[in-house]
Formats: structure tokens, C-alpha cells, sequence
């Protein structure tokens, strides 16, 4: 019984970081259109970011998680001015564009840290919280639970009560009538990969302390974005974060009950299901018309 | 405002959609655009308001090219396009689509009495403001179309098949909103394939068949027309 809340508690610290790791790629496809296959490795430079400047030369954490976020939506935008843009109307061609990011970024961080071990990051807040005797959470993944839970609450108030954000999403639901609106979508794909470059940073410098960091960290968070993408509904935010949650629970239970290799494996497979069953996704509607 | 085209083409992958249309709009005017599928009257308006470039020819209003600027310059440029097909934002409500119209500006209170009007024209609208659009009917939709683009105060209003899909008596109710609107001032550009309703409205009408104007006179003579009644008006 102890096993199972722990496992509970386990699912929702994670599937914070799952929301936030996911919601860039939601986000960018939704108003562009492209399928950003270098995401992940956002997520890897933001850990980076942190086991470089805080665990080897000393600053302060909190100051290089703000740096994470800076220098990782600074990549994203660049991305976007000179691959995406560029490629706007070719979606294969920004996919490939994107899978070659994805290998810059991996030598860069090998020649940046050296091959070998994965690196760790000690917690650089110590202590765990113990509830009832038996519930254990590190006050590190309280920190990052939080934290999380802050960036998602803001990220939706600003995509539902700021005219900036039913920009974003009246561009993700239909680009032309949004234009005809004076809309800029060049701006607001700038605004959306900001902020999913942005999240995604957050998300590898929350996770720095608490995971292995090496060169190939990305895979798996573009695996579990996929996942949390396509369940939801391909485009739906409020599906993504939905999907997120609900991913992260089952994927810590299979992982304590069985394994990690089978809690991804049932993942894909429930992807396909529901790519067969309902294709629009838990959250999204039926294309009309 | 007043809008003129002189000359324009439009190829879609090296299909002449538009073979070189001209025609002048007066400031103030209610024209329209009648023909059949395929005429080539989406392909017009969408090349007025940007989404689509010409192959050649020119845009101007008040004597200022357009023809060169992107879709959402064009819109602060002062003419509104309201797509063919309503292409209202399904997952927004009522009211952030009306705010969305008015994205280029950030005068509040000037942007509340604008929706006031709107909800003036279309009460309809003011009652599900806070519904989502996806579940309005087609007509509400439509009238939130035209709404939206009223909401950047429109010099130039243009019009794809308003009347598509509804029920004669909502396609009354919105003809007599547009000479309204007409009436207050903005130029008003209505392309249908409901000649009739069209021809009622207007002050004068162009016929486009296979992307040219191949006749253009007041509307009365329009209805009047052999040709037109025939292929147009069904008698
Ligand atoms: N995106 C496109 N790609 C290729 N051809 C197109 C495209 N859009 C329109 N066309 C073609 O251009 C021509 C004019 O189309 P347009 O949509 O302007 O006609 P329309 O008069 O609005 O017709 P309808 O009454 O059916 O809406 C048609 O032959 C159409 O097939
Ligand atoms: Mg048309």
C-alpha cells in the first residue's frame, strides 16, 4: 500500500517535467507545422546548462536554471529565423532540417562534456520531506514540481485570457484567417517556439539534479513527447497537459512494478492505439467538414 | 476608400486562375461580383487582401499600391476580408474572436465601443459571447465572421458567399446589415453565386466567368440582362 501512494506521489512529480518537456513540441507543430525532432535535445542543453556552469564551476543554481531558459530559447529562435521560416512550406523539409540540429547538438554537448559516464548533478536542495512516516519527497522534486506546476499555470493563463495567446492558437487553428486578422505568423511562431524553447530549457535544468545527463538524453523526452502529443490530440495544449499527467502516472507504475524498458514499449503501443481508435486524440475534436 | 485593379493575373501553378481583370471601386460604393464556380472570385478577393500574390497587375486604394504587402499589413491598411466558408476560430469563444479582429489595435476602450456596434448589428452574437464559436450555427457564424472583421475598422469590407449555406430568412437579415454597414461609410465588396440576393443589394455588379469581367453595369440592368437572367438568375 506504501509502494502504491509512493508510486502515485512518483507520477505526479513527474509528469510535471513530462507537461513541460511535451509542451514545446505541441506547440510549435500546432502553429507550424512541423514536427521540431531536435526538441529533445533542448530539454539535453538545458541539463547541460546547469551540470557545466552550477556543478563545475560553482554559480548558483537557481541563477544557471535562468540560464538554461535564456540560452535554450535563444537556440529556438534561431532555429526558427533560419531553418524554419525558410522551410515554411515544406514540412518534410523542416522535419529533416530539425533531425540535423538534433546531431549538432549532441557532438556539441560530447565535445562540451567529454564522452564516458553519464554526469550527475548533486541536489542542491538536500533533505526529504517524509509525510506520514512512509511518503518520501526529496525536496528537490518538490522544488521541481512546483516549479513546473507555476510555468504550466501561467502558460495557460497566457494562452487563454491574453489576446497575444488566442493569437497563437487562432494561428494554430487556421493560419490564413489569422492573418486576415493582422496577425502576424512569422511573430507569433517566434512567440511559440520561444516558449516551448523556453519550457523545454526549464525542463533540463529542473531534471539536471534529479536524472543522468549524457549526450543522448533527448531521446527518451522526445519518445514521452511524442506520446503525450499524439495521445492528446495533435495541436490540443489543454490535451497535452492532460495527456502528460495521465502518461507520467502509468510510466512510473509499470516502472516500480516492472520496468522502464516495458513502461516505454506499453507507451508506443498505446500511442498506436489511439492512433487507430481516435486519431484526433483524448482532447481533440473530429475535424469537421 | 476607393480601390482600384488594373490588370491582374493570378496563376496558380501555371494555371491562369485570374487572365487579367480591371475595375475600379468609388469610395463609398456597394459593388458586386457574381459568377459561377470556378469564375474566379475567391481568387479576387484573395489576391486584394494579400493571401494570394499576382502574376501581374497592380492594387491600389486611394492611389497606394498593395499588391506587394503581406496579408496582415493589409488588414491595418484598412480592408477586412471575411473568407469564404466563415473561418471563424472553432476552439475560441464568441468574444475572442471578436477581439481578434481587432488584434492591431490596443486602444481598449475604443476597441469595447467597437464591440458594442458589432453586438448592435448582431444581437445574436452579444447573447453567446462566451460560447465557443465551433458551436454556433451557420448563420451566427457567418454574422461573427463579418463581425470579427468589422472589429479592425474596415474602409474596405470584403465578401466571400456570405450567404452560403443559410436559410433565406438569415440571408435577408445579413444583406440588410451590410447596406447598413455600406451606409455607414465603408466600401463594401460582396462576391456570390446568389445572384439575385446580390443584384438586390448593390449599386452596381460585375460578371465574372472562366477569370475575366465579361460585362459590368448597374445593377438594374444587370438583372435586366438576357445573359445574366439566364445564367445567373435562373428565369
Ligand atoms: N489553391 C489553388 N490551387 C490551384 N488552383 C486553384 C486554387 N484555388 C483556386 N484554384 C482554381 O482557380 C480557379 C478560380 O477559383 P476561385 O476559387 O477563385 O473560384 P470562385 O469563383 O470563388 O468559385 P466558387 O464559387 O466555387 O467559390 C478555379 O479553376 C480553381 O480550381
Ligand atoms: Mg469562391
Amino acid at each position: 500500500m506504501d509502494l502504491f501512494i509512493q508510486t502515485i506521489v512518483n507520477g505526479i512529480i513527474q509528469s510535471g517535467f513530462y507537461a513541460l518537456a511535451s509542451i514545446g513540441l505541441v506547440l510549435v507543430f500546432g502553429v507550424m507545422r512541423v514536427v521540431n525532432f531536435a526538441h529533445g535535445e533542448l530539454v539535453m542543453v538545458g541539463a547541460y546548462t546547469v551540470w557545466l556552469v552550477h556543478a563545475q564551476h560553482g554559480a548558483p543554481y537557481l541563477f544557471t536554471v535562468v540560464l538554461a531558459i535564456i540560452l535554450v530559447t535563444g537556440i529556438g529562435l534561431v532555429m526558427e529565423r533560419f531553418l524554419f521560416r525558410p522551410m515554411m512550406n515544406d514540412p518534410l523539409g523542416g522535419l529533416i532540417c530539425s533531425i540535423g540540429v538534433l546531431f549538432i547538438l549532441q557532438v556539441i554537448a560530447t565535445y562540451v562534456g567529454g564522452e564516458g559516464p553519464s554526469k550527475q548533478v548533486p541536489p542542491p536542495f538536500e533533505g526529504t520531506m517524509v509525510i506520514m512516516d512512509s511518503i518520501r519527497i526529496p525536496y528537490q522534486r518538490l522544488f521541481s514540481i512546483c516549479v513546473s506546476a507555476a510555468a504550466l499555470v501561467t502558460l495557460w493563463y497566457f494562452l487563454t485570457r491574453s489576446t497575444l495567446g488566442w493569437a497563437v492558437r487562432a494561428v494554430s487553428m487556421d493560419r490564413e484567417a489569422a492573418a486576415l486578422q493582422g496577425i502576424s505568423t512569422v511573430r507569433i511562431s517566434m512567440v511559440a517556439i520561444g516558449v516551448g524553447a523556453a519550457m523545454a530549457g526549464l525542463a533540463g535544468a529542473l531534471m539536471a539534479p534529479l536524472t543522468n545527463i549524457n549526450p543522448h538524453m533527448g531521446h527518451n523526452v522526445i519518445i514521452t513527447a511524442f506520446i503525450v502529443t499524439i495521445v492528446g490530440g495533435i495541436g490540443s495544449l489543454p490535451g497535452a497537459v492532460i495527456a502528460a499527467v495521465l502518461y507520467a502516472l502509468f510510466h512510473t507504475f509499470v516502472t516500480t512494478y516492472f520496468s522502464g524498458t516495458i513502461a516505454t514499449i506499453s507507451g508506443l503501443l498505446i500511442m498506436v492505439l489511439v492512433l487507430i481508435v481516435r486519431p484526433t486524440g483524448i482532447m481533440g475534436h473530429r475535424v469537421s467538414e | 476608400m476607393r480601390l482600384d485593379v488594373t490588370d491582374l493575373k493570378v496563376d496558380y501553378h501555371n494555371i491562369a486562375a485570374l487572365k487579367g481583370i480591371s475595375f475600379t471601386v468609388p469610395d463609398g460604393a456597394f459593388i458586386t461580383m457574381i459568377g459561377s464556380n470556378g469564375a474566379g472570385k475567391s481568387t479576387t478577393l484573395r489576391t486584394i487582401s494579400g493571401l494570394v500574390k499576382p502574376s501581374a497587375g497592380t492594387i491600389s486604394v486611394d492611389g497606394e499600391r498593395i499588391d506587394r504587402a503581406a496579408a496582415d499589413k493589409i488588414v491595418a491598411m484598412g480592408i477586412s476580408h471575411v473568407p469564404e466558408g466563415r473561418r471563424v476560430f472553432k476552439d475560441l469563444t464568441v468574444i475572442e474572436n471578436l477581439y481578434l479582429g481587432a488584434f492591431i489595435y490596443k486602444d481598449q476602450d475604443r476597441i469595447d465601443r467597437d464591440l458594442d456596434e458589432v453586438y448592435s448589428h448582431f444581437p445574436r452574437l452579444r447573447e453567446r459571447s462566451s460560447q465557443q464559436a465551433r458551436t454556433l450555427s451557420g448563420g451566427e457564424q457567418q454574422m461573427l465572421s463579418i463581425g470579427r472583421a468589422l472589429m479592425s475598422r474596415p474602409k474596405v469590407l470584403l465578401l466571400d458567399e456570405p450567404s452560403l449555406g443559410l436559410a433565406p430568412l438569415v440571408v435577408q437579415e445579413i444583406g440588410e446589415i451590410l447596406q447598413e454597414i455600406n451606409k455607414n461609410g465603408v466600401t463594401v465588396i460582396l462576391v456570390e453565386q446568389n445572384a439575385d440576393l446580390a443584384l438586390r443589394l448593390v449599386d452596381y455588379g460585375y460578371v465574372l466567368e472562366n477569370g475575366r469581367i465579361i460585362m459590368s453595369d448597374k445593377a438594374e440592368n444587370l438583372a435586366n440582362n438576357d445573359h445574366v437572367r439566364k445564367a445567373y438568375l435562373g428565369v
